[in-house]
């Protein structure tokens, strides 16, 4: 019985080194029949033009790709144009095929997140898998519906698990089974790789490919392949509605001084200082910030969302006040001289306390790359003068995006 | 005395002849007067040339997805003018036109495109014609005179919270989605066809030689796929997807069976002589896959409907399968499979041909893509072997079934049409 274990325990200890050897030598020769790692070390961006077809039916595409995640990729579903981007830490599309369409940018469902992400890698998970974090084994050769392939087993940096097959004569990728989307849903995806042509700079790339997923099918043919062409990174980022273009570059960490004078009259009589961070959430469809300062020496902290309204064309701003719990909602647009300025004089939110009601303005202005400036200012006459003020100056610090 | 016997038997023989036109060349129905999608022509040539089988005649004419029926020296199809939708008549010989009948003024659009959906069918000599919007018409074959027609969107109307075109409020009568895409069945004395009306009147049958309504009956919402009918386990029935239901009814409209099953669009095979195939896509929830079924006469006079085996090595989207030889052939969206129709095994797949139509002749398939190639593959081999190929169109959503008959196929992509002579040379001396 020890020497049937021994010899098991030594037979384990040697299969399974060279697994992962012949995991690591797959990806190499997969690699190599691409145009071999120093070929795709040398590619910085990616530009694939040519025909996609879904429903039978054939449309322009064109993908952008730059290391080492950034991804873009237009096409058209019959009459609508979608489409995909990955800005490295958020993926979003533009959809219109949907049964109510969102002509804008949002974020997609999450198996479609899953998916463009997936899709982001120049390169694909092959491509220095090891720096990227993912893993690989493989189960040597398997049949894949009558054809022997080396099968390899990719289990990514999040989890997910692909199976790449590989052609055993030219180790170029023939298929790969993934997770896509169908609608909200994660469906089985199988992606076939045909007509591996050499492009400029040496590498060679699948000129189609024909994926499967749900009850789609939908068919890439690339025309044109360009490698190394000029694509910044505003192309990847998630296109923002007019009005949050605009605040866009409120965004970011700052050091926020602040002092609260409830009457111009008197003098301050609190201020200090604090980090804050303007964050931009759903791909900077919205900036949310926390700020924490004292009112009346009582601790207070305030949430603020700003947002944009396309269909009213106005901004909109949310502030939530942990001393009452109250949710004020301010709109306004920007004035001529610059400043952005939102009220809740006609949103019906406004606060109202011992008979009296405050209502709130808040004005930003100085918006400069350096930082900005916020008053928050009180009426209790219906927004017909405007006296207490708190005001904030957010200075950015040194590094912050 | 024997001599007049021997005298009224060819008599009868010479009558039946000529009145069931038994050497004409017959293609009366979509997919084939059975559904099968199965030609029992012979003589047809076993490869192609590089070029593909000879053009006999190739013409334009309106957009649409009709197939081709055929009837002697004359074809038949559905199409979209600027003014409607049509039923035309054509001579098989040159493609020429013989006679149009309007069958709705305006012609329907949808995603996919413009004009009629559905297949003309023959019976006797009466064409039966559905418009994607709902214009059902039956006209003499001979000439195109309208004999009766029935707007079933106005007659019945169609309420669906789904499967609606854009931007249609729910409640509202609203046009389906796909438009009235099926192929209407002519049963004995009647025609039958899905409303998706609901209230009692989602299934609606009419007398064909008057048009008159005969029965009505089940409350699901519209699909897309073509009824079949069949003998099953001795009974004459309807086969038909409603909704979420596979199921077997008289030609009366009684349901004589029903099984649970998910919205289905291509059409249900008859899997001779007692079973029927249906099969499905992944779509939304519904993960798909195909069903074979039989169809057993119960003891108490009743019938039965079991399934044999389930898989999910086969998710039709909408090519209809066939079942020739022993076997299904069929896509799995965009796979070509093969399966062993007795215990569903799969036998062979084949990948890269696209999405097909595809019908069977004289030991051979003919597969027809969605990107307008047409491929000759033998049946019955150990694997996929082909045996011709030719790219007709340079046409997107080539998704109209090709028709076999007189020895001649017939292909549509569109607004083009063509006739390719498939007759092995042989066979041609031979006539």
């Amino acid at each position: 019985m020890t020497r049937f274990l021994l010899a098991a325990t030594i037979l384990l200890l040697t299969v399974l080194p060279v697994r992962a050897e012949d995991a690591k030598t797959l990806v190499a020769r997969a690699i190599e029949a691409q145009g071999g790692r120093e070929a795709w070390a040398a590619v910085e961006t990616l530009r694939l033009a040519g025909t996609y077809s879904r429903f039978s039916t054939p449309h322009p595409f064109v993908l952008l790709q730059k290391r080492p995640n950034l991804y873009r990729f237009e096409q058209q579903l019959l009459d609508y144009p979608i489409t995909l981007g990955y800005d490295g830490e958020h993926a979003w599309w533009v959809n219109t095929s949907l049964v109510s369409p969102v002509p804008w940018a949002v974020e997609p469902p999450p198996a479609y997140v899953q998916m463009i992400e997936a899709d982001s890698e120049l390169g694909g998970p092959l491509l220095d898998f090891e720096r990227r974090g993912h893993r690989v084994e493989t189960n040597g050769l398997v049949d894949l519906e009558g054809e022997e392939l080396w099968e390899l087993v990719v289990t990514r940096n999040n989890g997910a698990v692909e199976r790449w097959y590989l052609d055993p004569g030219t180790f170029l990728p023939r298929t790969r089974l993934s997770t896509g989307a169908d609608g909200p849903m994660a469906k089985p995806r199988r992606s076939d790789f045909y007509d591996y042509r050499e492009v400029p700079g040496g590498v060679r790339i699948a000129h189609r490919v024909e994926v499967e997923v749900g009850y789609n099918f939908e068919v890439m043919e690339v025309q044109e392949a360009e490698v190394n062409p000029e694509i910044g990174d505003e192309e990847f980022r998630m296109p923002l509605s007019e009005g949050m273009e605009r605040i866009r570059g409120l965004a970011g960490r700052y050091k926020v001084t602040y002092e609260s004078r409830p009457d111009p009259a008197v003098p301050i009589v609190e201020q200090g200082e604090m980090e804050v961070e303007v964050r931009p959430a759903y791909g900077g469809a919205l900036l949310e910030e926390e700020l924490t300062y004292p009112m009346l020496a009582t601790p207070r902290r305030v949430k603020r969302w700003r947002s944009w309204d396309r269909s009213q064309e106005i901004y909109r701003t949310a502030l939530f006040d942990s001393m009452t719990g109250h949710v004020d909602v301010l709109e306004g647009r920007f004035e001529d001289d610059g400043r952005l300025v939102v009220s809740d004089v006609g949103t019906g939110t406004s606060w109202t306390a011992s008979g009296r009601t405050y209502h709130t303005r808040e004005v930003t202005y100085d918006i400069g790359s350096e930082g900005f400036r916020v008053d928050l200012e009180s009426s209790f006459d219906g927004g017909k003068t405007w006296a207490g003020k708190v005001s904030f100056v957010y200075s950015r610090i040194p590094g912050s995006p | 005395m024997r001599w007049h016997r021997i005298a009224s038997m060819v008599f009868a023989l010479l009558v039946f002849t000529l009145a069931t036109g038994a050497d004409e060349p017959r293609w009366t129905d979509f997919r084939g007067p059975d559904r099968s999608g199965v030609s029992p022509e012979t003589g047809l040539l076993d490869a192609w040339p590089p070029e593909g089988p000879p053009v006999l005649w190739r013409r334009t004419i309106g957009e649409g997805f009709s197939g081709v029926v055929v009837s002697g020296e004359r074809f038949f199809t559905l199409f979209a003018a600027e003014d409607g939708s049509y039923v035309g008549a054509f001579r098989v010989a040159d493609g020429e036109e013989v006679w149009r009948t309007r069958i709705a003024e305006e012609a329907f659009t949808g995603d996919f495109g413009r004009g009629p959906r559905a297949t003309p069918v023959l019976a006797g000599d009466v064409v039966y014609a559905l418009a994607a919007r709902g214009g059902l018409l039956a006209a003499s074959a001979a000439d195109g005179k309208p004999l009766w027609t029935v707007d079933l969107f106005e007659k019945y109307g169609f309420f669906g919270p789904q499967w609606t075109l854009r931007g249609e409020p729910p409640g509202t009568l609203q046009m389906p989605l796909w438009g009235y895409s099926y192929t209407p069945l002519v049963e004995g004395d009647l025609v039958f066809v899905e409303t998706g009306a609901g209230k009692g009147r989602s299934y609606v049958a009419f007398d064909r030689r008057t048009g008159e309504e005969r029965w009505t009956a089940s409350d699901h919402p519209i699909g897309y796929s073509s009824p079949l009918a069949a003998t099953l386990a001795g009974r004459r029935q309807i086969v038909a997807v409603a909704d979420h239901d596979l199921l077997g009814m008289t030609p009366g409209g009684d349901v004589l069976w029903r099984l649970p099953w998910a919205p289905t669009v291509a059409q249900v095979v008859h899997v001779p002589p007692d079973r029927v195939f249906v099969s499905t896509v992944a779509l939304g929830p519904y993960e798909g896959g195909a069903m074979l079924v039989e169809v057993r006469a119960g003891e108490d006079g009743g019938v039965r409907a079991e399934p044999v085996w389930r898989s999910q090595a086969m998710r039709v989207l909408w090519a209809a399968p066939v079942y020739y030889q022993g076997r299904i052939y069929g896509f799995d969206n965009a796979t070509f499979r093969c399966l062993r129709a007795a215990d569903g095994e799969p036998l062979w797949a084949k990948r890269g041909l696209g999405k097909c139509t595809l019908v069977a002749a004289d030991g051979h398939l003919i597969l027809f893509s969605d990107q307008g190639v047409l491929r000759l593959a033998e049946a019955g081999g150990e694997g996929y072997v082909e045996k011709g190929r030719v790219k007709l169109f340079d046409a997107a959503r080539t998704w109209t079934p090709p028709t076999i008959a007189g020895g001649r196929l017939y292909v549509r992509a569109g607004t083009e049409l063509v006739a390719l002579d498939l007759r092995a040379p042989e066979a041609e001396e031979g006539r």
